[in-house]
């Protein structure tokens, strides 16, 4: 039986290049070099295992990430609709220590000199790098919504980092009093995983159904517009009807300010009481990124689209949610993407092994109801000067029960295999 | 008939490079030749290398394991059968929007790369386990 487990292969090529590493124009590196990734999520899991896998051992990868088990946002909003237990949600980083001999270490980066080509950790320790991989993930503007703050996170949870937020959601959803009200507040754009916030209404209506079939559930969103809308108030309709209302600031007027002791959201049109609220605020890259100034104006990091290269230092990859990928959304399956195509550039430039052309893929799966799932993808090259789609497609209105099982088992699929793809 | 001999593209390098990487090159030739030993065709004539590079897409979704459920697995095809499909997506033929989407986005290169590398993944997979 074949596998996709590349090692055969990587074996054969690893070897080339590295004896390509002491003859060729890269003896400038005497000692084996040195790539350090920031974040252990979809990108920075990926891009280390990749690195190590296809280097052979010619590459020291060291990967840094605070926490000890990964517990990933993706999906968790199945485990708030009840369709999953919250372990099946988190990963360890064994495999990528005692199988791919990647150096990892939990804890925090508090510091990267760029100039000196090192990052500095929190326990004081410094690391330096020859490339520096960095995939930190989103971090909030708490301020973004009036009367918000990191500390009433715990009143009224953003649960978009995963983690005990998501339990936290989950408990207050269910202690809801009949016919409660829960009010999300949404996020504006551009913002990771964007059927998100939409796909955790349809899991929250699905909580909240069988036990609670009264309840209302209100969005207010600073948007016009939402990813897979058609699909998703197609299908509030249907197995939800009268459950959902959303509320865009073109109908309520923008959201002035949030009470968080009455839950209490004042618009300029309309106020909202709410029994349970779930607020996630504007992001912006992972501070990490900030403090090394590889963000622009827009509180995200530019690259380059052919090799995901920081715009102002090369010798720094920025992958996933915290880049400007263009048109490629936020999700863990572009990060697991764009991981690829550094792993190769990087490679390619420690150690002389080839380097191809950047070829960049996502498709986002939600669930709506039970056994309705539904999809969006593209695929992507780079284009003139970002990252551009080549083709794409999204799920029709309309399709017939068996197919929406289909995508929703899809789905299922792509998370044990891309969590493999990430951790194994 | 010839053997299939996959080269890496940069063969003005290689034949200007210092004899440790021409040593190392020619056992890589000599293995992947070894292992894919087959009459040339079309599909036969990928550079394998490029093909792991692609297939790395191909790990996202499917697995290494036949009991794969929802994603069907494409370890372990027929080339033919490998080939076939991915040109049914291309045409719209086989009706999965995602993989439609991603085969509109390969080139026959890149699907021979493809066929190629797996087709190396199989063979040598099957050599390992006698």
């Amino acid at each position: 039986m074949s596998r996709i487990s590349r090692r055969t292969f990587n074996r054969l090529v690893a070897s080339t290049a590295a004896t390509a590493t002491i003859s060729a124009p890269f003896v400038a590196h005497a000692a084996k070099p040195t790539v350090v990734v920031v974040g252990g999520g979809a990108g920075g899991a990926t891009a280390a295992r990749y690195i190590a896998m296809d280097s052979g051992g010619a590459i020291n990868v060291v990967l840094i990430e605070p926490s000890k088990r990964y517990y990933s946002c993706f999906f968790s909003n199945l485990y708030l609709g009840g369709f999953r237990d919250y372990e099946s949600l988190g990963h360890g980083y064994r495999a990528l220590a005692v199988d791919h001999g990647i150096n990892v270490i939990h804890d925090w980066v508090t510091g990267i000199d760029r100039p000196g080509k090192s990052v500095t950790l929190s326990s004081g320790a410094k690391i330096s790098y020859d490339r520096l991989v960095l995939s930190p993930g989103i971090d909030f503007k708490y301020d973004s919504v009036p009367g918000y703050s990191a500390a009433s996170a715990s009143i009224a949870p953003h649960a978009y980092k995963s983690g005990t937020q998501v339990q936290l959601l989950k408990a207050k959803t269910e202690a809801m009093k009949q016919g409660g009200v829960f009010v999300m507040v949404a996020p504006p754009n551009p913002y990771r995983c964007p059927p998100g916030p939409y796909e955790r209404i349809s899991m929250i209506a699905s909580l909240l159904k069988p036990k609670n079939p009264t309840a209302k559930i209100i969005i207010l969103d600073p948007k016009e517009k939402f990813s897979k809308q058609t699909l998703f108030q197609s299908g509030w309709d249907a197995h939800y009807p009268g459950m959902v209302e959303w509320i865009p600031a073109s109908v309520s007027g923008p959201l002035e300010s949030v009470d968080l002791e009455t839950l209490s959201f004042k618009t300029d049109l309309e106020n909202f009481k709410a029994d349970a609220a779930n607020i996630i605020p504007a992001q912006v890259a992972g501070r990490i990124a900030h403090q090394a100034e590889l963000v622009d104006k827009s509180g995200w990091c530019p690259i380059n689209p052919e090799s995901m290269q920081s715009t102002f230092d090369d010798n720094i990859h920025v992958v996933g949610d915290s880049s400007i990928a263009a048109a490629m959304p936020k999700s863990a399956f572009s990060a697991n993407s764009q991981a690829k195509v550094v792993a190769n550039h990087v490679r390619h430039a420690l150690t002389g092994s080839r380097e191809f052309p950047a070829r960049y893929n996502n498709t986002c799966w939600s669930l709506i109801g039970k056994d309705d799932g539904v999809k969006v993808g593209a695929s992507y090259k780079p284009g003139d000067g970002k990252i551009e789609p080549t083709s794409k497609f999204i799920s029709k209105p309309g399709e017939d029960a068996e197919l929406r099982k289909k995508t929703y088992e899809e789905s299922l699929a792509w998370y044990a295999n891309l969590t493999a793809d990430m951790f194994s | 008939m010839r053997l299939r001999t996959p080269k890496p593209k940069r063969q003005t390098d290689l034949t200007a490079a210092p004899a440790p990487i021409l040593m190392s090159c020619l056992v890589l030739i000599c293995c992947l030749g070894t292992a894919c030993a087959e009459p040339e065709t079309p599909e036969t004539t990928g550079d394998v290398e490029f093909g792991a590079y692609l297939a790395s897409t191909c790990a996202s979704c499917h697995s290494n394991s036949a009991a794969s459920s929802g994603i069907p697995p494409i370890a372990g095809l027929k080339r033919s059968d490998f080939i076939n499909a991915l040109k049914a997506y291309k045409s719209g033929e086989r009706d999965n929007p995602t993989m439609q989407t991603i085969a509109a986005s390969l080139s026959d290169g890149d699907i021979a790369a493809l066929v190629a590398y797996f087709e190396f993944e199989r063979r040598n997979s099957k050599h390992n386990n006698r």
